[in-house]
């Protein structure tokens, strides 16, 4: 028995091993490397880097907090008109890929921007650009978590604290505040991990100066390469971001521990402050999470050429030039293929990734329907991949395989690397939820082994599995660390190409970018509402 | 010391209270007795502070308490779930409203103290509140709210999450904490049994009004109303119909009683079984029999009907077992509902 369950682990645990583990242990050895850590000026990088990573996840916490907060009170304590909708839009932008979300807000502020139309100001290249768009990100984990934890606070504590004779701010102290700790304290450790490790924001916003640990690792491993350094950097963002996901599972536990589930407290806005709370809330979310998604396609057909004549000579228009270019391999174009192709390349890849990802995490599914000790010890093995940093996977690929990189299967390995958590983490509670009567029932009836598979398990599993592989699916097409990497020049993905299109001068390849950026957006929109809807009311946190 | 003057509710475009007034003079404890539903806990919450009637004033010592938020009322409110506070421990919930009035500590320790002692649970002063089983859980609610001596004590069904046996422990010893400390106090609860053994008053809420305020022997003796002597389960509602001034007609038989109610109207009567031979007797018929507290509860109808009438039965104790089938005698006095 034993020795079957293992074969069930070995394709998965085989891949890790060689396209993980190996560049792990690749990184490492790097690392001890004592004229590198002895160096002075990389000691600086490393410095300056970290401390740069602390300063800008700190900042965007806060700010997605000064966000977040009222927005969980909006959600979990008001009813109004559109709710559901406007909670379904503050969760959009967490499952886009960070190259559509800096390209919409590049499409709405940026130098090339709609607004810059009316105003001109400096966003690109600013610090301000990249806190927005990790406030875009995030705010939905604050609404989900805290807001979770208000509406299952029981309003009849406050009531017993407020009739023993505590004022307003001391129910909040004593009471309401020390209830929602851990739920804040857990918010807080998520979205300051997911600033901590944010690389396609801050180099496609902030641009190369603003070097956090992440940007740092891609400029020593590709740009002024100092392999050793890279590798350095990479320990230190995989101890740290251990280190928060330790603390953030520890918090999470207690959050649903402390408080009883209840029925909606929730409740129309009667007094004059809560409607205009409740109005001026929703007003500034929809204007804060809608413009930017709208100004992206809207950007991508709209003909803005400010940059070529005078600013008083703008002409304004209606273009589906941008998309037409797409098909056209010019002479001079930044790439040896129509840019089209980075789609084609793109879908490929996330077929692949499909592939490589259910097949392997099947199995491994299958093992922990009915997880053994072993299946235990195994399991969080295959998450490591999930705490260690996108980019961090491309230096390991780029340190362990050399000039083999060059084969285009490399993309999609990495892809599945991330990918393959989430697969298993779907599939498992589908397999799960067969019951072995059910097999024993078809057995007994005269089904045969593959019978029973096909008129039991597939049936089930369909749905599981779909929603399995568009998980796989998205993800692959919006990785943007570990591709920029490890990637060929000549078969670029889409989220390659907008970052090439942005780097470049010129209203063409800005409105290329705009057009790709775009058509990424309406794919993983699509997959994302497909999940949502194959998706058998599963809930957890994250 | 309270009182409540015409106060009306609308809660989702319904009336759930009408036109409510009482009051509660110094160490009286009060019932207020009705289904779940009817607007009881409502009540307590505005005389709290934490709801708002839409029309009546509530008042105490005479002055009218609108604008006093919660926290100055000096009440104390017990719900039926406890609502201990979950993050901190015994100690530290039953003193949390003497720390809101700035007391010393050394005040605050001997305060919580003597209430463990008072309630059994001394030495519980580290224990997790959700660590303890829920009678010592409700009873470390009532410490909490008693802590401050509060001006009024409400109880919201405060036994209601609790086992039969615990209930009747725990009614006692409350029974004793209000006689001792004369808190004034208004008990919640749809429990007619609770109501009868702790109240000095009860006072029954139906359809958003108060349809009776008298001592627990006066609604034993009389409840006036149907739904009182339902909900209170006191002696055998049944049907009957005036064929005659002074004569009603039933299915136990014509009973001369003086009834409102015309010629031809139906009526409600009220059977309370008696010990005197010298009341009306009437002849029943055994259907089933439940043994119960060493009596006998027997089930029976009367034939006095004739025709497509349904007979609805009614309930007797007796000291023998009868058989099923038999007719036996029953005494019992006879009343008009309204």
């Amino acid at each position: 028995m034993t020795y079957k369950r293992l074969f069930l682990w070995l394709p998965a645990f085989l891949f890790l091993l060689v396209f993980f583990f190996y560049p792990l242990t690749k990184i490492f050895s790097l690392t001890f490397d004592f004229s590198t850590l002895t160096n002075e000026n990389n000691l600086l990088i490393t410095r300056n880097s970290l401390l740069f990573t602390f300063y800008q996840a700190t900042l965007s916490t806060l700010l997605t907090f000064i966000l977040g907060i009222p927005s969980a009170i909006l959600f979990s304590k008001f009813d109004f008109r559109g709710k559901s909708l406007l909670r379904a839009i503050t969760a959009v932008p967490f499952m886009l890929p960070t190259v559509v979300v800096a390209a919409a807000f590049n499409s709405l502020l940026g130098s090339r921007g709609l607004i810059q139309t009316f105003f001109s100001f400096q966003f690109q290249g600013t610090l301000t650009a990249i806190l927005i768009a990790h406030v875009f990100y995030n705010t939905t984990i604050v609404i989900r978590i805290v807001g979770n934890a208000l509406s299952q606070l029981d309003s009849r504590l406050e009531n017993s604290a407020r009739v023993l004779g505590a004022d307003s701010f001391h129910t909040w102290r004593y009471v309401t505040f020390p209830l929602l700790r851990p739920a804040l304290l857990a918010s807080a450790l998520l979205v300051f991990m997911f600033n901590f490790t944010s690389f396609g924001v801050i180099l496609l916003l902030g641009g190369s100066n603003f070097a956090t640990l992440e940007v740092e690792i891609y400029i020593r491993a590709l740009q002024l390469p100092n392999l050793n350094l890279a590798a350095i950097l990479s320990i230190i963002q995989l101890f740290f971001t251990l280190i928060f996901s330790i603390l953030y599972t520890r918090t999470i536990n207690q959050v649903n521990t402390q408080t009883n589930p209840q029925f909606s407290q929730a409740k129309k806005p009667k007094t004059f402050k809560e409607k205009i709370f409740v109005a001026t809330l929703c007003l500034l979310l929809s204007a804060f999470f809608i413009l930017p998604l709208i100004s992206l396609p809207i950007r991508s057909l709209t003909r803005l050429e400010a940059d070529r004549g005078q600013r008083d000579q703008i002409q304004y228009g209606f273009t589906t030039d941008y998309y037409q270019e797409l098909f056209i391999n010019r002479r001079n174009s930044l790439f040896y293929v129509p840019p089209f192709q980075a789609a084609i390349n793109s879908l490929s890849y996330a077929g692949i990734t499909v592939l490589f990802s259910l097949s392997l995490g099947y199995p491994v599914a299958v093992a922990l329907a009915k997880p053994t000790a072993i299946d235990k010890f195994l399991d969080p093995l295959l998450l490591l991949p999930l705490g260690s940093s996108a980019v961090m996977l491309g230096l390991g690929f780029i340190l362990s395989f050399g000039r083999l990189i060059s084969s285009p299967l490399f993309v999609p390995i990495a892809h599945t690397l991330i990918a393959l958590p989430f697969v298993i983490r779907t599939l498992q509670p589908a397999i799960k939820s067969i019951p072995e009567k059910l097999r024993q029932a078809a057995s007994t009836l005269g089904a045969s082994p593959l019978k029973v598979w096909q008129t039991i398990e597939f049936p089930i599993l369909s749905r599981a599995t779909l929603t399995a592989a568009t998980f796989a699916f998205t993800i692959s097409l919006g990785e943007f660390g570990a591709t920029l990497l490890i990637n060929r020049p000549e078969y670029p993905t889409i989220p390659i190409a907008i970052q090439r299109f942005l780097s470049q001068p010129g209203g063409l390849n800005y409105g290329q970018a705009m057009a790709m950026a775009t058509l990424l957006m309406i794919l993983t929109t699509t997959s994302i509402l497909l999940i949502e809807k194959t998706r058998l009311n599963q809930s957890g946190e994250f | 010391m309270l009182e409540l003057r015409n106060i009306s509710k609308t809660f989702n475009q319904k009336n759930i209270l009408k036109n409510v007034s009482f009051k509660i003079k110094k160490g009286e404890t009060i019932c207020l007795l009705g289904a779940s539903g009817s607007g009881k806990s409502t009540i307590l919450k505005m005389i709290a502070g934490l709801d708002f009637p839409d029309g009546g004033q509530i008042l105490f010592n005479k002055i009218d308490l609108s604008s006093t938020p919660p926290h100055l009322r000096d009440f104390g409110l017990v719900f039926q779930d406890f609502n201990l506070f979950p993050h901190l421990n015994v100690f530290d919930n039953i003193a949390f409203g003497l720390k809101m009035r700035n007391l010393s500590e050394d005040k605050i320790k001997l305060r919580v103290a003597v209430l463990l002692i008072q309630i059994g649970l001394s030495g519980f002063e580290n224990r997790k509140v959700n660590e303890l089983s829920g009678g010592e859980q409700q009873r470390i609610a009532l410490a909490r709210a008693l802590a401050t001596q509060p001006r009024l004590l409400m109880l919201d069904e405060p036994l209601g999450a609790l086992d039969k046996s615990l209930k009747d422990d725990l009614l006692n010893q409350l029974r004793n904490i209000l006689h001792e400390t004369k808190i004034p106090a208004i008990y919640v609860t749809h429990d007619a049994e609770e109501a009868f053994a702790i109240a000095d008053r009860i006072l029954i809420l139906h359809d958003g009004i108060i349809i009776r305020d008298d001592t627990p022997e006066e609604i034993w003796k009389n409840p006036k109303y149907v739904t009182v002597a339902k909900t209170l389960g006191i002696g055998n509602v049944i049907e009957g119909e005036v064929i005659a001034k002074n004569k009603v007609k039933t299915e136990f038989g014509i009973f001369d009683i003086n009834c409102k109610q015309n010629e031809g109207e139906k009526v409600n009567l009220l059977l309370t079984q008696s010990s005197n031979a010298k009341d009306e007797a009437i002849n029943v018929k055994v259907e089933d029999i439940v043994y119960k507290q060493n009596q006998f509860e027997v089930k029976s109808r009367g034939d006095a009907l004739s025709g497509e009438a349904v007979s609805k039965g009614a309930k007797f104790l007796a000291k023998e077992k009868p058989k099923i089938g038999q007719t036996i005698k029953v005494n019992v006095q006879i009343g008009c509902l309204e």
